[in-house]
């Protein structure tokens, strides 16, 4: 049984006193900067690196670590209460989790966003230990025609995000594909868009855009009208979950995790696709999906698995391969090489307790954050009865921090203003700023793919349709049209039909 | 001719209005053929279909029919208040230091409020400063610089 | 009620106006914290170059020495940020030929001029570029494939960290070099780049040793390294299979170019002093670079030969970033 005497290994260097303690550090600061909005774990991460460098490294890792998923964890709270998402993965847990807490339910709202991130932390971790190298492999299978395909069926997927006019939704993702579009092209190293403005150059952060889309147009909004925020203040029901509720919930849980943990193994993954991408998936299997984004539970619940369940399986390829997936996994990547191991396959060998720690550390930062969590749920509710007029000015301030933290850049406060004034015509529009926000993050792979694609098969489109993969996505994709738009057609004719009768 | 619906109008009429300026900014950019894009391909005909999208919508509420007059209420005292603090937090937190600037930042935001009350700000201010000093300056180590720069204020 | 408000908002305003003029006429004196400013995000092999300097530095100079990350824009951001620190001693910049050689010709407005605005310091390591290929590729050497490019012209596709980077432009110098017209394929980093040669999905790569060394020799085979030297005993340099290819990139220290010359100096001889400890030397090792070391003047013949290695490469490329 080598993989007994490996999670032995595991535990006895996730358990000593020392490991514990940072993995505790990792895991509350997480859970702290998860809970301010603007301020997440990749500039927490960049200003913790430094001080970590002192640490041996598998206890800067497991403190890194535990602040990425810390943070995942955290970042539903501001979400519910305030709808302001605490952290970038938490955007769509606005969605459904502040609509619960309109009705009084964002105890419930909470309590499930802890656990269903406690079980994908656990499942995800299981996943490491016994898949991890078989699982590594599945990034490989992705090339150019998959990714694109991918993307697509993604954006396709986005229109359900959409609860008013499908046509302004559709506006909406095609302006998000345009604002990611801003920055430096990676195909050809072209500035776009970027007006001349070096900051732009690197295109417009996801920070800015979300607190900017999501906070602080939503604060001048409640603002505008206050009765919204009197109805919060009456009633707040129970903090436990109903046995119904439970029910409804842990398929909602396991389709979250599931989603969650595949695609935190592919480059450009991690908790803020995964979420969006099982929110979509759980409209589309919900028996009422027109409950959603009216406070349906198991558009918290889902999202907020998979974005722990995201965050934790893109160390996989880390870890195996040394590949960084994303931002947080290339800064992990280098508080592992200042202590001189290269991160790659050859970890596991040679640093087998390091492998082994890390992954154990994740289940224990799991079971230390739902324990942490929990009690927190009913002094966060009690957050509700804090006057506005005190709570948004706080929002303010530490979304500015936070987004002056993410590259010392003063640019990207301003960026944040203008960004939250184009929020708040859109909300007087009645635009909805989340197909927005998908179009955004999946515009540039699908862009970059398309052509990366065209130009290795020298414009011959047909390396789409011929992979297997590929063309499955493209199917996938092409069903949900067909299931988006029928509906559609069909309500037209028979809103046709009842007109004529009304009219005559 | 009557506008039915003034806000889906006028999201339409934004739709059109970025989808021009982006096709035409785009065609800054080489265009490039579909087996070797060059960077203005895929906004070109993301622009296009913004246009496209938007007149779709605008001329959908343009009917004959008496319309149902949606239109936005707008209070100009939250987002002038709210925008500016934001601005102006970020023109002064270099200058001033991250004590100074925090306190204006909270009291002309706290402005927007319908319920703003002098007293109350300053309080905010003064416990949000405290918080803001443990967790960020002591705790975390943000590189921002706390006192003014005439002051001789580093992080 | 409402006049009191508009009043409380007329002195913050007021407030504001008269600290902002008081500032401009204050900014502090020279002395002070010495301070090492990498233009990118920690964790990179520039920021991990400044903080293995700064922790030896300041025993040395018996000064506090700090790292500042100023990341953004590829490195420009922090190099503009650079130029305007105080020329004094007390600001230090960590360097590279993509900020100081690749962008003056690819960008026709630059915020700095590498030449008027820097002067070099140490180049402190340089770190050797590759071609490699995936393992279960039949290509066995480099021989072999260019044979195979002769053939299969259609599928002479390489991939590169970045676009505009060296490892692009030094993709074109094999491509004339072994007559073959190859294709660049941009990725998003070496990471994406590495998984795209692992499944096959590339047949060529060009990146930097360290990065592609990891997988050496069970998903990645490396067909030869571009130093003067071998970088593995393995694996031989495009030199000694008679091309005459050579490219390294590196990582230096600059400084604002008013710092007088007596400080230069000073700085010089302790970042030379640092980078050849043996601990120093291992860690950089370690993380797949050369620790070179050299002195002032080498590091400015080294940027000028540089120049003339890549320009022509990178003229004839067509490449523009603007």
């Amino acid at each position: 049984m080598e993989l007994l005497s490996n999670l032995a290994l595991g535990f006895q260097t996730a358990i000593s006193p020392q490991n514990l303690l940072y993995c505790f550090l990792g895991t509350l600061i997480g859970t702290v900067i998860g809970v301010l909005p603007g301020i997440g774990p990749v500039q927490t991460i960049a200003i913790l690196l430094p001080t970590t460098f002192a640490l041996p490294p598998v206890s800067a890792l497991i403190m890194l670590a535990g602040i990425y998923y810390g943070a995942q964890y955290g970042g539903s709270t501001t979400s519910i209460l305030v709808n302001v998402p605490g952290e970038a993965s938490s955007v769509v847990t606005c969605l459904d989790g502040y609509q619960m807490a309109l009705q009084g339910r964002a105890g419930a709202a909470l309590t499930v966003s802890a656990l269903g991130s406690f079980v994908a932390g656990c499942f995800a971790t299981l996943l490491i230990v016994l898949l991890a190298i078989p699982l590594s492999e599945l990034a490989f299978k992705f090339g150019p025609a998959e990714y694109f395909s991918l993307m697509v069926f993604g954006l396709i997927g986005s229109i359900v995000f959409a609860s008013g006019s499908p046509m302004k939704a559709i506006g909406m993702i095609v302006l998000g594909l345009l604002f990611g579009v801003v920055g430096t092209d990676i195909t050809s190293g072209t500035q776009r868009f970027s007006l001349g403005i070096p900051e732009l150059a690197d295109g417009i952060g996801f920070v800015p855009l979300a607190m900017g889309l999501f906070g602080i147009s939503q604060i001048i909004n409640s603002l505008e009208q206050k009765e919204k925020r009197e109805i919060l203040k009456t009633k707040i029901f129970g903090f436990w979950l109903k046995k119904k509720d439970l029910k409804e919930v842990a398929p909602a849980v396991a389709r979250g995790t599931l989603t969650g943990s595949l695609l935190g193994l592919l480059p450009g993954g991690g908790g803020i696709l995964s979420s969006f991408i099982s929110y979509m998936l759980e409209k589309k299997v919900s028996h009422n999906p027109e409950s959603f984004g009216k406070g349906n539970i198991c558009g918290v619940a889902s999202p907020e698995s998979a974005n722990n369940a995201g965050a934790q399986t893109s160390f996989i390829p880390l870890l195996t391969l040394g590949i960084p997936t994303n931002v947080i996994m290339a800064m992990m990547a280098g508080a592992m090489m200042i202590h001189g191991i290269q991160p790659g396959p050859r970890v596991i060998s040679s640093n087998p307790e390091l492998f082994w720690g890390v992954i154990v550390s994740m289940w224990v930062g799991n079971l230390m954050l739902v324990i942490l969590n929990l009690p927190l749920i009913g002094i966060w509710v009690k957050l509700l009865t804090v006057p506005y007029r005190v709570l948004y000015p706080a929002i303010l301030l530490f979304c500015c921090i936070g987004i002056y933290s993410v590259n010392n850049n003063i640019f990207d406060i301003w960026l944040t203003a203008i960004l939250g004034f184009s929020g708040y015509l859109f909300v007087k529009l009645e635009c909805e700023p989340a197909p927005l926000i998908l179009g955004f993050v999946l515009g540039p792979m699908m862009e970059e793919n398309l052509r990366r694609g065209m130009l290795i098969s020298r414009g011959d489109p047909s390396i789409f349709f011929t992979r297997p993969l590929s063309l499955a996505f493209l199917l996938m994709a092409f069903a949900m049209l067909v299931v988006i738009a029928v509906p559609a057609i069909h309500r037209k004719r028979e809103e046709a039909f009842h007109e004529e009768g009304e009219e005559g | 001719m009557q506008i039915s619906n003034h806000k889906d109008f006028n999201a339409g009429l934004l739709f059109i209005l970025l989808g021009i300026s982006t096709t035409v900014l785009a065609r800054s950019y080489p265009i490039g053929t579909a087996a070797k894009m060059g960077p203005g391909y895929f906004p070109f005909i993301l622009g296009f279909m913004l246009t496209v999208l938007g007149f779709v919508i605008s001329l959908k509420n343009l009917s004959k029919g008496r319309g149902v007059r949606k239109r936005a209420l707008i209070r100009f005292r939250p987002v002038v208040f709210v925008l500016s603090s934001i601005v102006l937090f970020g023109l002064l937190l270099l200058p001033l230091g991250l004590l100074l600037s925090t306190l204006l930042l909270i009291l002309i935001s706290s402005m927007a409020s319908d319920e703003f009350k002098m007293k109350v700000a300053i309080l905010n201010a003064f416990v949000l400063l405290i918080i803001v000093l443990i967790i960020f300056v002591y705790f975390l180590k943000f590189q921002i610089p706390v006192l003014p720069a005439f002051l001789g204020g580093r992080t | 009620m409402i006049a009191f408000r508009k009043w409380c908002f007329m002195i913050c305003i007021a407030m504001v106006f008269v600290i902002l003029g008081v500032c401009p006429g204050s900014t502090q004196e020279i002395k002070g914290p010495i301070k090492i400013i990498t233009p990118y995000a920690p964790g990179g092999s520039s920021d991990i170059v400044a903080r293995l300097i700064a922790d030896k530095l300041k025993d040395i100079l018996g000064q506090t020495v700090i790292v500042e990350n100023k990341p953004g824009a590829g490195g420009r951001i922090g190099t503009e940020y650079a130029k305007n620190q105080p020329a004094d001693g007390s600001s230090m910049l960590v360097m590279n030929p993509a900020l100081f050689v690749v962008s003056p010709l690819v960008y026709s407005k630059l915020a700095y001029d590498p030449d008027l605005d820097f002067k070099p310091v140490s180049q402190v390591q340089v770190y050797h570029f590759v071609l490699s290929i995936p393992a279960n590729s039949p290509i066995k050497d480099f021989k072999g494939l260019i044979e195979w490019l002769k053939k299969n012209p259609k599928q002479a596709n390489y991939g590169s960290p970045a676009s505009g980077s060296l490892p692009h432009f030094f993709g074109l110098m094999i491509g004339k070099y072994a007559g073959v017209e190859m294709v660049h394929v941009s990725y998003n980093g070496s990471g994406p780049l590495i998984t795209a040669l692992i499944g096959g999905h590339i047949p060529m790569g060009v990146d930097t040793y360290d990065a592609q060394s990891r997988y050496h020799p069970d998903k990645i085979r490396i067909l030869a390294t571009a130093g003067t030297s071998r970088k593995h005993p393995d694996i031989p340099t495009f030199k000694e299979l008679g091309y005459e290819i050579e490219g390294v990139g590196w990582n230096g220290i600059v400084v604002p170019a008013k710092t007088p010359q007596a400080i230069m100096d000073k700085l010089s001889q302790a970042i030379v002093k640092v980078v050849k400890m043996p601990e120093v030397k291992q860690k950089l090792e370690q993380i797949g670079a050369e620790a070179t070391g050299t002195t002032a003047e080498e590091f400015a013949r080294v940027i000028k030969q540089d120049r003339g290695r890549w320009g022509p490469i990178i003229k004839a490329s067509g490449f523009k970033a603007d």
